[in-house]
């Protein structure tokens, strides 16, 4: 189902010099890493602009990429090209908004806002947070409503999702935003799609069609398409979660199926769900089922955006590529020779935790990190790829900063059938737990240093 | 696969394929796991959801009642001092007899838990269990005791397809029918790896509907480990923070065709069930 050009088609159009000028030795490379998607034509400065723009139609993946931008940061919604995340289908990360009224009291879009932006998880090296505010204009005056953008515009730096209940107030709007590239929400059964196909000025922003089905949502597509609007994102209201879901299959078939009115990224408005239990399944099924942007319901609070703020970032890694750590030793707090030493595999995901909870728990140690190619403890055991002679090789290097005869050598639970080839080698061999999460009790009960 | 208790309660287990609009689908079964030895957390839950824990079989019968799941999950610990395996045996009896549903019966990885599953398998003739895990290493030991008494089997992969389907096919090949066995694709819970199993469950129905009989088996889901995520415990906020994170990591579960699913705290339990209602609820 997803896009099958071939690296060698991409090839008979490049200039076919090997000069390496666009990061990789030869244009072969260079036609396999615009097949898959990890560079553009762009990067080949001797390509004519009629074989750039047979690449770039070549390339262009069944969801077309969209960008939403405030001054200071942009974001890419869609890119996608197919329907399973087992095979690397979900490309690039979902986005989370939030809605700002602008009608309410300004200390209160202010409070919000704060409250928002603090929700920070920090996971693999990365700080998560909610991407975007959709900013409902709705209901405010022309006179207030450039005031409170203005205001609300100094708390947070975000991209936006603009919605309004009338023409002028998002012409108003984008005066006041000059430079960013917000994306237009227009509810088609309050305002004329056709004020927006006259207006030159607004066919450069992405806009956001919101409709009750599929179908409506094919034939405004159509519109303004012929209008010569390009940036399109496809809203789908919330009516259940099976229609939901039902939905946005519907939509990534026929995108995959070279259905060019369906080739945009979805946005799913989930914000008038009051029920927050609905509201998290709501948003896993968005997530899990090809929804770009997921407007959070109002309802949603700190722990249910925390959760999906993470399952967010889980979902959206590449499970073709292995996230990996360096191999080698890693020091934790306030170290010595003599402090024990936590033996992991080099999946990134495990290290993670082991390192957090080392860290947190305040405990000095080393966290050896054994190279099992990204695979977790279990399935690198399973698979011969965490031996005692690795584990005693890996030890051997690191002699000069560690007591490595003396000092507890912490293996994970799961690995405790290599424990006596360890001791046999010499070695303080500790068993340590199952779960990561009782690492610090464990070394707390140690003597040792 | 036929799943009864003593009073001839009996459940069907069907294997789903892949249904990724969740139209050509059966439901998963929800099980509630009953921990033999409550620890703090299990603690915690239970208090807050309201529910007794002086007694771990009343305690069962209690949940039971209130919650009703379609099954219930008994955890044998893994360290029991030989004195006391007749009183985990009879405890597991008496849970099973007491709530009176079709159940899935897990040892922990060491020779005492397995002992007491055996005890227990052997006296609880009348039920058709699910017992397990049997892994690589293991699968001979538990293979032969689900043959013995006519029991089903839970086999327990890691994190490969590969993997899996050799597991089956070994266990398979020891004459044990495939049609009893059920498997697990290395469960975890969000956060720790939840996309990964997402992934091989899907790519399992996947392959089970494109017509490989081997995963033509039940696939079995265990949530618990939400609970086990650092994040969970930031602060005082740990109950609500890890049934969210339960809820969430069932929801994956039920999205990708999973077909038995074993949660831990009882209010995942009605958000499951309400998310499956939704699911299923076609509009005329
Ligand atoms: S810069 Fe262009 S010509 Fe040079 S190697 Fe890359 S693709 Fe080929």
């Amino acid at each position: 189902m997803s896009r099958k050009v071939q690296p060698l088609q991409i090839y008979m159009l490049l200039p076919r010099r090997n000069c390496g000028r666009c990061g990789v030795t030869t244009c072969l490379a260079f036609a396999a890493k615009l097949t898959s998607g990890e560079a553009t034509p762009d990067l080949c400065p001797f390509l004519t602009p009629q074989s750039k723009a047979k690449i770039s139609a070549l390339i262009m993946p069944p969801v077309r990429p969209i960008p939403i931008s405030s001054l200071s940061s942009t974001i890419e919604v869609g890119g996608e090209e197919g329907l399973f995340r087992h095979d690397g289908g979900f490309r690039r990360e979902a986005r989370l908004a939030y809605t700002i009224d602008l009608l309410s009291n300004m200390y209160e879009v202010r409070s919000v806002v704060s409250r928002i932006d603090s929700i920070v998880m920090e996971r693999m090296g990365l700080k998560l947070s909610i991407d975007l505010y959709l900013v409902d204009m709705s209901g405010v005056t022309q006179e207030s409503m450039e005031d409170r953008l203005r205001i609300f515009r100094k708390y947070t730096c975000k991209p936006l999702i603009l919605k309004a209940d009338n023409f002028d107030a998002y012409l108003s709007a984008l005066r006041l935003l000059e430079g960013e590239k917000p994306a237009i929400m227009i509810d088609t059964s309050l305002i004329s799609l056709e004020k927006f196909m006259d207006v030159v000025s607004v066919k450069d922003y992405p806009i956001v069609l919101l409709a009750k089905d599929i179908d409506t949502l094919g034939e405004l597509t159509a519109r303004i398409e012929d209008a010569g609007i390009e940036k399109i994102i496809l809203g789908i209201r919330y009516h259940g979660i099976g229609k939901l879901i039902r939905y946005t299959l519907g939509i990534r078939k026929r995108a995959l199926e070279g259905d060019k009115r369906f080739s945009y990224p979805i946005l799913v408005d989930l914000k008038d769900i009051s029920d927050s239990y609905e509201g998290l399944a709501a948003s896993i099924a968005s997530l899990l089922r090809y929804s770009s942007i997921v407007i959070l319901p109002r309802s949603m609070s700190r722990v249910f955006i925390e959760g999906l703020l993470i399952f967010k970032q889980s979902i959206y890694t590449d499970p073709r590529r292995p996230r990996i750590v360096n191999p080698g030793i890693y020091s934790i707090g306030s170290i010595s020779r003599s402090a024990p030493i936590v033996v992991t595999s080099n999946y990134a995901l495990t290290f993670d935790i082991v390192r957090r909870i080392l860290e947190a728990s305040g405990i000095g140690c080393w966290i050896l990190v054994i190279d099992t190619g990204g695979l977790s403890v279990a399935s690198a055991i399973g698979g011969g790829k965490f031996t005692a002679r690795q584990i005693a090789e890996a030890l051997q290097a690191y002699r000069d900063r560690v007591d490595i005869d003396r000092v507890p050598i912490i293996i994970p639970g799961l690995a405790s059938s290599i424990k006596p080839e360890l001791e046999t080698l010499g070695f303080n061999i500790i068993v340590g737990p199952v779960k990561a999460k009782d690492l610090p009790i464990l070394i707390k009960s140690l003597k040792y240093g | 696969m036929i799943l009864r208790s003593m009073r001839s309660y009996m459940i069907e287990v069907k294997a789903n394929k892949l249904s990724l609009d969740m139209s050509d689908w059966n439901p998963p079964l929800l099980a509630l796991a009953i921990p033999l030895d409550i620890d703090d957390i299990h603690r915690s839950i239970y208090i807050a959801r309201g529910l007794k824990i002086d007694r771990v079989d009343e305690l069962a019968i209690d949940i039971s009642t209130k919650f009703n799941p379609d099954l219930i999950c008994i955890i044998i610990p893994e360290g029991v001092e030989s004195g006391s395996f007749d009183r985990y045996v009879d405890l597991s009896l008496s849970i099973l007899d007491g709530v009176g549903k079709p159940s899935i019966i897990l040892a922990a990885d060491s020779a005492s838990s397995r002992s007491i599953l055996e005890g227990i398998v052997e006296k609880a003739g009348e039920y058709e269990l699910i017992i397990g895990p049997a892994d690589m290493g293991n699968y001979r030991t538990y293979t032969a005791l689900a043959s013995i008494y006519t029991q089903n089997l839970l086999a327990r992969s890691t994190t490969d397809i590969n993997q899996a389907k050799q597991l089956i096919q070994l266990i398979v090949d020891t004459g044990f029918p495939i049609e009893r066995i059920t498997l697990d694709i290395a469960s975890t819970g969000l956060g720790l790896g939840l996309e990964d199993t997402y992934n091989l469950i899907e790519q399992a129905k996947l392959l089970y509907g494109r017509g490989d009989p081997i995963l033509s088996i039940p696939i079995v889901a265990f949530t618990w480990e939400a609970w086990d995520s650092f994040e969970v415990y930031l602060d005082d906020l740990s109950i609500s923070r890890g049934m969210v994170w339960e809820m969430i990591t069932a929801s994956a579960y039920i999205l990708s065709s999973v077909d038995i699913i074993v949660l831990l705290d009882p209010e995942v339990l009605l958000y499951a069930r309400r998310l499956i209602g939704e699911l299923s609820r076609r509009e005329v």
